[in-house]
C-alpha cells in the first residue's frame, strides 16, 4: 500500500504550519535565548528592542498567567528562564512583531548581562559532582558476582556514543488563534497533542478544555517533537492570549538546532566474562547518560537503555545500571530507538573485545550467544516467537557471508591503501511504551450519510504512513474502496487524553482502536442489513462496497448507509484500546514490559582509504522481521530511512560544542547528515518469512525504530577495515566514527612525523 | 532601495517591487502564496526551496536549478521561475510525481517538492540520461525520512523510461507528451522574448556586490535588505571563459557550473569537472561564482585553492582604471582582502598549464558531497626524470587565509621524491601552518590530514613513490 499523503506531497499541496493561510494581522514571534551555558541573569534591557520597528510586545516569565513549567515526567523545566540560565539556547524572552524579520531584528537590540557560572558538560563530571536527574536505576538477572570466578576470561572497557540532531526537515512550529471565552486553538507540529494541550493550559492557567490542539501533519519528528514541541506551542499561545491576536512561531533552522535537545550522548563502562568457547556468562554495565539541563524524557530513555542492554543475546547474569546526569546542554530527548541504540553499541563493543581476546571473528561470538525461544531478558520477560536465530541464519546464507568474507580478505591482500571491512548486526527491540499506562489509544469513526468515512485517532502523521495504515484497516474491515476513507487531523477535542505518537506504536495502538470502532459499526450495519433485507445474519456479507445475501448482490454500500441512517442506526463509534497482558513493576525492574519483540540481522560492508581516512559504506543488507506486513511499501521505506539515520549517527553526525558549551555544529553546513551519495550502492532489506505476530494489528509488527540499530554495523565494519590495515590497532570505542576519528586513530598507530 | 522586477512565475507574468537582495523564496511564499517551495535551512544546504530558473540563451530556453533561499530577487528579472506548482497537471500526476508515489519515495513530504523540481530540471537540461547525472541533479536535496533508497528507485525507473523514449530535438514537446511537463512550457520562450524587463545591466558604481549570493545571503540575509546592493547578472558561458595570449581568462561572473562545462577547461584541466562535483551541490554550483569564492576569502574556498597553484592573477577594476594583482597577494588577513572601495573583480587569468604538468586537487570533508572541506589542497608540479623542477602546493583550512605552502614547495624544488625526505617535508609543513579546531575538525586532524594530502599529490605525480610504508 502506498502512503496516500504522497499524492499531495509530490504536487507541493501538503500544508505544514508555515504554509497555513492564517487570519490577516497574524503576528510573528522569535525567541531570545541564553548565549551562555550557565549563569545568573543580572540585567535585561529590552527598551531598544521594544522601540524597534514593527515590534508589538516582548514577553518573559513574569507575563505567564499560569505556572512557568513545561516539564512532563518531572516538573523541573521552565518555559522562560527566570534568573538562572542552564544552557546555551535556553529561552528567556519572546519577541512579537508584525513580521518575522522585524522580530528577528529586534533580538539583536536586547541587552543582557550575566554572572557566569562554570558549566558541566560531561556526564561523568556531573556524576562526580552529584548532579543527577534522578537516582540510578538497576536491572539485574542471575547473580554476576557469583560467576566472575567461573569465567575463563574477563574483559573491561569504556564506550562513548555521541548525540544526534533530529533534523526533521520541518522545524518546530506552532500557530495560536484566540477564540471567544478565553479559549485558544493551537496548531502545532507536535507528536503529542495531549501533552501540548496540557502544557499550554498550564502556562495560561486555564483548564484543558479551553485548549484545542490540532495537528495536520509533521515534516518529520523522529522523537524530537514528542516532548519538545510543547514549549513552542505554549509560547505562541501565551502571546496570542496576551495580545488577543493570532501568533505564529516557526523556528529557523539554526535556532531549532541550538534550542532543542538531541539524542542522549552516553559514556559507559562494561565488564564482560566469557568462556574459552566465547559463551558470555556475565555482563556488568554502567551507563552515564548525558541528560542535559532538565529531565525531559531522560528517565524513560534511560530505562529503555537498560531494557536493551543485552540486545539480541542471552546472557544469564547481568547487572546494568543507568545514571541520568544533569549537565549544561539543552535537555536531551526522545530520538528513534529511545536509548536502545546506545545500549546496543556497548554490548557490541564488548563482543568485539571478546573476539579480539579469543582471536576469532566477532560474528562467531555473536552467533554463539543469540537469544533462543524462552530465554529470559534482564527484566524477567521471556523471548516468545523469537526470531533472532531465524533472521541471523537467513541473513548469513542469503547474503553469502562466508563468501563475502573470503573475497574481502582477498581484496585486502591485494590492496595497500584501500581496505574492506564487514560486520553483522543483529537486533532485538521491544515494542510498547515501557510506562505501561501509555499503551492506550482511541479512534472515532464516522460514516456520513453518503457512505464516506471519516476517522480521527490519536495518531500523528509524520511521514511514517500511519494515516494510510489506518485507512487500510477501515477499508478492509468495511470492505470498501480505500478512496472513501479519510483521516482527519489529530485533534484533542476529538481524541482526548492521548499518548504521543512514539515508541513505534502509533499504528499498533491506533490501528487496533480503529479496528474496534469499525467492528462496532459493522456489527450495527449487519444487523441493519438483516432487517432491511429480511435475511439471516449468517447469509449477509459486505464485500467490495456491496451487500450480498447468499452471494447475491442486494444493496450498494451507499444504499445500506442511507437506509440505516433513516432507521436511526448509529453510524459513529468511538473505541478505545489498551494493550493487554503487559505490566512492569518499576520497584523490582521486572515484568512483561513489551507486547512483543522485533528481530532482524544486517550485514554491512565498507571500504576505507587508509591514506586519507575516508570511507564508503558499500553495502547494507538486512533480513528484517516485519511480522506480516500489510503495507509493504511503507514498511520498507521506514526500514530504509531508519537504517540510513542509524548509519548517520554512527559515522558523520557529530555534535560539537566548544569548551563553554556553545554548539559549534549549529547549522546544516556544520552538522552533516547522510545525502544521496552516501547511500550504499547495495542496499537491500528483505522481509523475514513466516513471522506472524498475533499481538500486532493484522499480524504485523511495529517498524519505526528497530531498523535504526542496524546502523551500528557500519561502525564495526569501518573498524574492521581499519584493523585490516593494522591488525594490532590501538583504538577506543567512540562514536561517531568520523573521517577525523578514523585518521587520527590510524595515525596514532604509526611512527612517522605525520603524528606529532 | 526597492526596485521593480518582472518575471514569469510558472505560467504567469508577474511584477513586484522588492529590495533587490530579498530572497526569491520569500517572494514566492509570501507574495504569491506558493507554499510548495519550503524553507528547510535558508543556507543552501537542504534543497527544500529548489526552483528552476529558465533563461534564453541563443534563442533556446535553458533551465537550471537554484536554491531560492539564496537567490536575490533582482537576479530573476526577465527569467522564467518554475516552482513545484508550475509542474502540476490538471487532473493527474506528472510521470515523475507518479513514480514518487509508486515507490513511496516521499514520507513526511517536506523535502519532496525540492526533489521533484531538481529532477525535472535534470530532464529539461540534459541530453544523455544516466542514473549518475540524475543523482548529481539531486545532490543538493536532503531527505531525513527515506534513506534515499526509494528515490534512487524512482531515478532508475525514470532513466529507463526516458532512454526508451528518446527525447530528440523537440525535447520540451516530448516531455509534455510523456507527461513530465504541463502544456504551457511550449509558450514560455515566446513569452520570455517579449518580456520587457526593468533592470538592464547597469555598470557598477558602488554598494555591496551580490553575484551568486551563495555566501552573502547565507551570512546576512536579514540585514542585506537594508544595504545598497548591486546584483550581478550572469550571461552565457562562451563569453565567460576564453584564451588570451596563452592565458586562460575567466570573467568575474563565471559560475562553478560554467567552469565545469567549459571546453577550454576540459582541455587544459581535464579533471576539474570531476573534482568540482565536490563543490557545494548542483544548485549551488549553478549560482556560485569564482569571484565570490575568492572575494569571500574563506580560507577553505575550493576554487581559490586550485587557482593559487595555477599562479592566477586578478584583474581588478574601478570605474575606468584597472590593476592586476597575483591571487596569492590578494589575501591580507582573515577575511580581509586587497580590494579598494568601489573596486570589483573583473576577471581571473592564469597561464595555460604546459603539457605534462601535474595538477592535483584534494578535498576532505565529513560528508564527501555538499560539504565544506575540513581541509583542501592543490598541487602543481613540473617534473622530469623523477625530479621536481617546479612545485606549488596550496592548503586551505590551516591558516586564516587560503595558503600557498611556499617553504615546503621551495624545499621540494629540485628534489627527487623518496620516503627518506618525508619527515623533513612534514616538519616544513608544520612550520607553515596554524590550524585551529572547529566544527570541521581539530587542529591536530587538519595538520595530519594535510601531510597525507601532500603525500597523495606526490604519489599521484610519481606512482613509484612508496607512500605505503609511511602510513
Ligand atoms: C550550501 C553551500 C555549499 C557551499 N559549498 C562550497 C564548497 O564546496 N566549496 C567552496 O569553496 N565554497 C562553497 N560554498 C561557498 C560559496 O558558494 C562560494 O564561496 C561561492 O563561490 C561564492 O560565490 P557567490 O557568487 O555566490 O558569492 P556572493 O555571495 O554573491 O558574494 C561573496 C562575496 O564576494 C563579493 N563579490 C562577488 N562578486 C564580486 C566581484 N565581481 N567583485 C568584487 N567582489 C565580489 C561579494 O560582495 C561578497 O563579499 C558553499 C555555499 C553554500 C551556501
Ligand atoms: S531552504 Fe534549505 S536550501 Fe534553501
Ligand atoms: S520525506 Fe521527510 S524529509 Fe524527505
Amino acid at each position: 500500500m502506498k502512503n496516500y499523503d504522497i499524492h499531495q506531497h509530490v504536487q507541493g499541496k501538503s500544508i505544514f504550519i508555515d504554509d497555513m493561510r492564517l487570519p490577516a494581522g497574524t503576528l510573528h514571534a522569535e525567541i531570545f535565548t541564553s548565549n551562555i551555558a550557565h549563569g545568573i541573569i543580572t540585567s535585561i534591557d529590552t527598551s531598544a528592542a521594544l522601540a524597534s520597528k514593527g515590534v508589538v510586545d516582548i514577553f518573559s516569565a513574569s507575563d505567564i498567567p499560569g505556572e512557568n513549567q513545561v516539564g512532563g515526567m518531572i516538573k523541573d523545566e521552565s518555559l522562560f528562564a527566570e534568573s538562572e540560565v542552564h544552557y546555551v539556547g535556553q529561552p528567556i524572552l519572546l519577541v512579537v512583531a508584525e513580521s518575522k524579520l522585524e522580530a528577528r531584528k529586534a533580538l539583536s537590540k536586547i541587552k543582557i548581562e550575566y554572572d557566569k557560572l562554570k558549566p558541566i558538560l560531561n556526564p561523568r563530571e556531573a556524576f562526580i559532582k552529584g548532579s543527577l536527574i534522578a537516582p540510578p536505576v538497576t536491572f539485574e538477572l542471575g547473580n554476576i558476582s557469583a560467576v566472575w570466578d567461573e569465567c575463563d576470561f574477563i574483559e573491561e572497557g569504556t564506550v562513548e556514543s555521541g548525540g544526534q540532531e533530529h533534523l526533521y526537515l520541518e522545524t518546530q512550529a506552532a500557530a495560536a488563534i484566540p477564540h471567544e471565552g478565553e479559549k485558544i486553538k493551537v496548531y502545532s507540529s507536535t507528536q503529542a497533542p495531549t501533552a501540548t494541550q496540557r502544557v499550554v493550559a498550564g502556562i495560561l492557567g486555564i483548564p484543558m478544555n479551553k485548549v484545542e490542539v490540532d495537528v495536520l501533519r509533521l515534516g518529520g519528528g523522529f522523537g524530537g517533537k514528542e516532548d519538545q514541541a510543547s514549549p513552542f506551542a505554549a509560547m505562541a499561545a501565551l502571546a496570542a492570549n496576551k495580545l488577543n491576536k493570532p501568533v505564529k512561531l516557526v523556528l529557523n533552522r539554526q535556532d531549532d538546532i541550538r534550542i532543542t535537545g538531541k539524542r542522549h550522548p552516553y559514556s559507559s563502562d562494561f565488564k564482560i566474562g566469557f568462556s574459552h568457547e566465547g559463551k558470555i556468562l556475565a555482563y556488568e554495565v554502567k551507563f552515564f547518560q548525558n541528560a542535559g539541563a532538565a529531565a525531559d524524557l531522560s528517565m524513560a530513555v534511560l530505562e529503555r537503555t537498560l531494557f536493551h542492554c543485552t540486545n539480541s543475546y542471552f546472557i544469564p547474569n547481568v547487572k546494568a545500571t543507568g545514571i541520568s546526569c544533569k549537565t549544561n546542554v539543552p535537555p536531551n530527548t526522545a530520538f528513534r530507538g529511545f536509548g536502545g541504540p546506545q545500549a546496543m553499541f556497548v554490548i557490541e563493543s564488548a563482543i568485539k573485545k571478546i573476539s579480539e581476546k579469543l582471536d576469532v571473528p566477532a560474528y562467531m561470538i555473536q552467533q554463539k550467544n543469540l537469544l533462543r525461544e524462552g530465554d529470559e531478558f534482564p527484566y524477567g520477560q521471556r523471548a516468545e516467537n523469537c526470531n533472532a536465530k531465524k533472521s541471523w541464519n537467513e541473513a548469513l546464507s542469503k547474503f553469502k557471508y562466508e563468501e563475502r568474507l573470503q573475497s574481502i580478505n582477498q581484496f585486502n591482500l591485494e590492496n595497500k591503501f584501500l581496505k574492506k571491512g564487514i560486520a553483522v548486526m543483529p537486533i532485538c527491540f521491544g515494542i510498547s511504551f515501557t510506562s505501561t499506562f501509555m499503551n492506550q489509544a482511541s479512534a472515532l469513526v464516522h460514516i456520513y450519510t453518503d457512505g464516506s468515512i471519516g476517522i480521527s485517532t490519536a495518531a500523528v502523521e509524520m511521514g511514517q504512513g500511519v494515516n494510510t495504515k489506518i485507512r487500510q484497516i477501515a477499508a478492509k474491515i468495511f470492505s470498501v474502496d480505500i478512496s472513501i476513507v479519510k483521516i482527519e487531523s489529530t485533534n484533542t477535542t476529538r481524541n482526548a487524553n492521548s499518548s504521543p505518537t512514539a515508541a513505534s506504536s502509533g499504528a499498533d495502538l491506533n490501528g487496533k482502536a480503529t479496528e474496534l470502532a469499525c467492528l462496532n459499526i459493522k456489527e450495527r450495519l449487519l444487523n441493519s442489513a438483516k432487517e432491511i433485507l429480511n435475511a439471516d445474519l449468517s447469509e449477509i456479507k459486505i464485500e467490495n462496497g456491496s451487500i450480498f445475501v447468499n452471494e447475491e448482490k442486494k444493496l450498494d454500500w451507499e444504499e445500506l448507509i442511507s437506509k440505516s441512517f433513516l432507521k436511526r442506526v448509529n453510524l459513529s463509534s468511538h473505541a478505545y484500546y489498551a494493550t493487554p497482558k503487559i505490566y512492569f513493576d518499576k520497584s523490582k525492574s521486572k515484568g512483561n514490559a513489551f507486547a512483543y519483540h522485533v528481530y532482524g540481522t544486517a550485514v554491512v560492508e565498507t571500504t576505507l582509504d587508509c591514506l586519507r581516512g575516508t570511507y564508503k559504506i558499500n553495502s547494507v543488507k538486512a533480513v528484517h522481521d516485519f511480522g506480516e506486513s500489510f503495507s509493504k511499501t511503507i514498511d520498507l521505506g521506514q526500514a530504509e530511512g531508519a537504517i540510513i539515520q542509524g548509519i548517520g549517527w554512527m559515522t558523520m553526525e557529530e555534535i560539537c560544542h566548544d569548551l563553554n558549551g556553545r554548539l559549534l555544529s549549529n547549522a546544516l553546513s556544520t552538522y552533516k547528515i547522510p545525502d544521496i551519495h552516501f547511500t550504499p550502492d547495495e542496499f537491500e532489506v528483505h522481509f523475514l518469512e513466516g513471522a506472524k505476530n498475533p499481538m500486532g494489528i493484522f499480524n504485523s509488527k511495529a517498524i519505526g525504530e528497530p531498523p535504526f540499530m542496524y546502523g551500528i554495523g557500519a561502525y564495526f565494519a569501518i573498524l574492521d577495515s581499519m584493523k585490516a590495515h593494522n591488525k594490532n590497532l590501538d583504538y577506543d570505542f567512540k562514536a561517531p566514527m568520523t573521517p577525523e576519528r578514523v585518521l587520527l586513530t590510524l595515525s596514532k598507530n604509526i611512527k612517522t612525523k605525520i603524528h606529532k | 532601495m526597492k526596485q521593480p522586477v518582472k518575471f514569469i512565475l510558472n505560467d504567469k507574468i508577474v511584477e513586484t517591487i522588492e529590495h533587490p537582495a530579498k530572497a526569491l523564496l520569500d517572494v514566492i511564499r509570501e507574495r504569491y502564496f506558493l507554499t510548495g517551495t519550503k524553507e528547510g535551512c535558508r543556507e543552501g544546504d537542504c534543497g527544500a526551496c529548489t526552483v528552476l530558473v529558465g533563461d534564453l540563451v541563443d534563442d533556446e530556453i535553458q533551465y537550471k536549478s537554484v536554491n531560492s533561499c539564496l537567490t536575490p530577487i533582482a537576479a530573476v528579472d526577465g527569467k522564467h521561475i518554475v516552482t513545484i506548482e508550475g509542474f502540476n497537471l490538471k487532473d493527474k500526476l506528472t510521470s515523475l510525481q507518479f513514480e514518487f508515489v509508486e515507490q513511496g519515495a516521499s514520507q513526511c513530504g517536506f523535502c519532496t517538492p525540492g526533489f521533484i523540481v531538481s529532477l525535472t530540471g535534470w530532464l529539461l537540461q540534459n541530453t544523455n540520461f544516466t542514473v549518475d547525472e540524475a543523482l548529481t541533479s539531486i545532490d543538493g536535496n536532503i531527505c531525513r525520512c527515506t534513506g534515499y533508497a526509494s528515490i534512487i528507485r524512482v531515478v532508475e525507473n525514470i532513466v529507463a523510461e526516458i532512454q526508451k523514449a528518446n527525447l530528440g530535438e523537440d525535447k520540451i514537446s516530448n516531455l509534455i507528451e510523456l507527461g513530465f511537463l504541463p502544456q504551457y512550457f511550449t509558450e514560455i520562450p515566446k513569452l520570455l522574448k517579449g518580456l520587457t524587463t526593468f533592470g538592464s545591466d547597469q555598470p557598477y558604481i558602488g554598494g555591496t556586490i551580490v553575484s551568486g549570493g551563495t555566501d552573502l545571503l547565507v551570512q546576512r540575509w536579514d540585514t542585506i535588505v537594508d544595504e545598497e546592493v548591486y546584483v550581478k547578472k550572469s550571461n552565457g558561458i562562451s563569453e565567460n571563459i576564453f584564451i588570451e595570449e596563452a592565458s586562460i581568462v575567466i570573467k568575474g561572473e563565471t559560475t562553478i557550473s560554467d567552469l565545469m562545462k567549459s571546453e577550454i577547461i576540459k582541455e587544459h584541466i581535464p579533471k576539474l569537472s570531476k573534482w568540482f562535483s565536490l563543490f557545494g551541490s548542483e544548485p549551488i554550483r549553478n549560482k556560485a561564482t569564482i569571484t565570490g569564492n575568492i572575494v569571500n576569502a574563506s580560507p577553505i574556498a575550493d576554487s581559490t585553492n586550485l587557482l593559487l597553484v595555477l599562479d592566477a592573477e586578478l584583474k581588478l577594476k574601478k570605474e575606468k582604471s584597472t590593476r592586476s594583482l597575483p591571487l596569492s597577494e590578494f589575501f591580507i588577513s582573515y577575511k580581509k582582502v586587497d580590494l579598494l572601495p568601489g573596486e570589483h573583480v573583473d576577471a581571473i587569468h592564469f597561464e595555460i598549464p604546459e603539457i605534462g604538468t601535474f595538477i592535483g586537487w584534494e578535498k576532505i570533508s565529513k560528508r564527501k558531497y555538499l560539504d565544506i572541506a575540513s581541509i583542501n589542497s592543490s598541487c602543481c608540479i613540473k617534473h622530469a626524470n623523477n625530479k621536481i623542477n617546479m612545485i606549488r602546493i596550496s592548503a586551505g583550512g590551516v591558516a586564516p587565509i587560503p595558503l600557498l605552502l611556499k617553504k615546503t614547495s621551495q624545499f621540494l624544488e629540485g628534489k627527487e621524491i623518496t620516503t627518506s625526505i618525508t619527515d623533513e617535508v612534514f616538519g616544513m609543513i608544520d612550520s607553515e601552518i596554524t590550524p585551529i579546531s572547529d566544527a570541521r575538525g581539530s587542529a591536530q586532524y587538519k595538520a595530519e590530514l594535510l601531510k597525507r594530502l601532500v603525500l597523495a599529490h606526490l604519489k599521484n605525480c610519481f606512482p613509484h613513490f612508496s607512500v605505503e610504508e609511511l602510513v
